[in-house]
């Protein structure tokens, strides 16, 4: 039994999995905890016992005792630990307005930089929080509701196909897991989340600019100042509980759109990116 | 009893409660889909949560509100759709109705699908003229929607193309292959002026509620048990408070209508689970309805109502499983017509089991 404390929740992890202790004990170390936190999500990884486990092993994910997927195949348990874990956060935690983005702080001013999948900004964070910027989410941003503060949840940084050979050169001495193959989102590995990122996961920020990134490859690094308008459509549509929210959604988007400047980022280089997104902090 | 069980007959108990307990609860009140119920009871009685569970309680509270608040939207659109004039219009039954009634037990309520009962020789056109609004049949194997036609009381969901929304249409209150099948017109209907909606036709009090305990004591899955059973306890002692006939009027409606044997159901376990005052009077008038083999019921109910957690399971939970899982069946159809349909159900899952492929991540986020 693991309690693993991501900023404000907490998850205990049940599981015998041998990848899945593993890649615990190598990315959340920072983070465990003995009992005695106040548990958010109960959950548990088994492998079902059935015929099936000798040709072709599964694993189960289920949170406090109910399971929200079918099994994945064993290979794909730590991963599938993750994406349980932002589907808890995802589906509950409505005192956030919860942005598909990845969030980053410099200076106490935090950037959100909501995208689609595929558009590169898991890879750019990993970057950047290893080169000067402190780790909120590289997945979900979490919106206060109250004040507007951006909360950290400080996990490992979700990485996919190409990026991960890319960014395990960039960073020789960062910690991945084990890479995972042939998944719904093809080949994925997690980085470790920085520890000093870890160390300051309760440490909440004011929102100071929202950039929309785009990788292109071999282009400039254009940063252009984008139309507020445009910019609440993109947030909205990369919102998990906009629709549930509402109201209180919709006034907070307006408060961050009248007082945040909006960019389009379009890069190719990390470095020359990391310099556009310092002269914003 | 359960900690869930406990909280909903006096939320005050909650205010002695360790760290642990809150947990317990949570993990309860999940499993029954009674998280939002929670929190507006706590709310109701200005019960301080303390600030780590109060979320997890509060948001499921947001979540149900934008549900209730999209299915008064999609009966705006039923209005238009369906004119009274030409096809009979429609009611409101179940979940949307306890919120068109604007019941206690309908605040922070979870619900799944909007249900309307129409009138039967209307279903066909309704049913087109549905498709037309953008409401279309799920996907579903011909066996399915011949088993629905032909025996059920209610037609195959249909989807909102655009909302994703769920409606059930209705065109009777119990399956055809009920013994006890009646006219569904026999039920009385009232008009409900709702804002932003306009007028909505629902079940009268009374017999929203014997409706209630017509479709609880005939399930025979009882995921939502404690919940619907909730739904009766809080029902029945909002509506005594208001009227102090009520449930006297309600055991002869009961009576009236031929649905005795479900009252009697609905009052004997929400006295038992949720202490729920009921005059004797009204629990004699009741006895001739008492089913055979009430030590056996007994057992039955008082262990599925009870969230579906570790905690709360015993050696008794399966056996109880059991015995109401073919309960519900048996009423629903006859043995000759449910051994044929049983075994076929049978045969089609053991097929998708080796037709089609059990891993899919695609929900995953």
């Amino acid at each position: 039994m693991h309690n693993i404390v991501c900023g404000p929740f907490c998850f205990s992890i049940e599981t015998s999995i041998n990848s899945v202790v593993k890649a615990i004990g190598s990315l959340y170390t920072e983070q465990a905890r003995e009992s005695g936190e106040f548990v958010d999500f109960a959950i548990e990884l088994t492998s079902p016992k059935s015929i099936r486990r000798i040709i072709k092993p599964q694993v189960n994910f289920s949170v406090d005792e109910h399971n929200p997927f079918k099994p994945l195949p064993l290979d794909h348990a730590y991963p599938m630990l993750e994406w349980g874990m932002n589907w808890c956060i995802a589906t509950s935690a409505h005192q956030f307005l919860i942005v598909h983005a990845a969030s980053i702080e410099k200076n106490g001013k935090v950037i959100m930089m909501p995208a689609d999948s595929g558009s590169g900004k898991s890879t750019l964070t990993a970057f950047l929080v290893y080169n000067g910027w402190r780790l909120f989410s590289d997945e979900l941003s979490l919106c206060s509701l109250d004040d507007g503060y951006m909360q950290p949840l400080a996990r490992p940084i979700n990485l996919k196909n190409q990026s991960i050979d890319i960014i395990k050169e960039c960073l020789p001495s960062a910690i991945f897991s084990a890479t995972a193959f042939d998944t719904h989102k093809g080949t994925v590995a997690l980085l470790k989340a920085p520890d000093d990122s870890v160390k300051r996961m309760h440490e909440t920020s004011p929102l100071s600019a929202i950039v929309f990134p785009k990788y292109i490859a071999g282009s400039e690094t254009v940063l252009q100042e984008c139309h507020s308008i445009a910019a609440f459509e993109m947030i909205i549509k990369q919102s998990f509980n906009y629709h549930i929210l509402g109201d209180s959604a919709f006034r907070l988007v307006c408060k961050y759109l009248q007082q945040t400047p909006c960019y389009q980022l379009t890069y190719s280089k990390f470095d020359e990116a990391n310099l556009a997104l310092s002269e914003l902090v | 009893m359960t900690l869930l069980i406990q909280v909903l007959s006096s939320p005050s108990l909650v205010n002695f409660f360790t760290e642990q307990q809150w947990r317990a609860l949570v993990v309860q009140g999940k499993k029954a889909n009674m998280l939002g119920s929670l929190y507006a009871l706590f709310l109701d009685a200005s019960i301080d949560v303390p600030y780590k569970v109060r979320w997890h309680l509060s948001g499921e509270f947001l979540r149900v509100s934008a549900q209730k608040q999209q299915a008064l939207f999609e009966l705006f659109k039923l209005n238009v759709a369906l004119e009274p004039q030409v096809l009979g219009g429609f009611a409101a039954l179940k979940g949307v109705a306890y919120i068109l009634h604007d019941t206690r037990s309908s605040q922070g309520r979870n619900f799944s699908d909007i249900d309307i009962i129409v009138s039967q020789c209307q279903v066909k056109n309704i049913e087109f003229r549905l498709k037309a609004f953008g409401w279309f049949r799920s996907e579903i194997d011909d066996y399915d929607d011949k088993y629905y036609r032909e025996w059920m009381h209610e037609i195959p969901p249909l989807t909102h193309s655009k909302r994703f929304t769920t409606l059930d249409v209705h065109h009777n209150i119990l399956p055809r292959t009920n013994k006890q099948h009646f006219d569904a017109s026999l039920f009385e209907f009232v008009e409900v002026e709702v804002e932003h909606v306009g007028k909505v036709k629902t079940l009268s009090k009374k017999d929203m509620l014997i409706h209630c305990a017509v479709h609880l004591f005939t399930e025979s899955e009882f995921h939502n048990g404690l919940r619907d059973l909730y739904d009766l306890h809080s029902m029945m002692t909002q509506f005594q408070s208001e009227s102090e006939t009520f449930l006297s009027e309600l055991a002869d409606r009961a009576i009236e209508l031929g649905l005795g044997n479900y009252l009697f159901y609905a009052v004997r376990y929400t006295q038992l689970v949720f202490c729920t005052e009921v005059p004797t009077e009204i629990v004699s008038k009741l006895e001739p309805y008492k089913p055979k083999f009430l030590n056996v019921w007994d057992f039955a109910f008082l262990n599925v109502f009870k969230p579906d957690v570790k905690a709360c399971r015993t050696w008794r939970t399966p056996i109880a499983k059991f015995l109401t899982y073919w309960r519900g069946h048996l009423i629903r159809m006859p043995l000759r017509l449910l051994v044929p349909h049983l075994l076929r159900k049978s045969w089609m899952q053991l097929r998708d089991k080796f037709t089609k492929d059990p891993i899919d991540g695609e929900q995953l986020p």
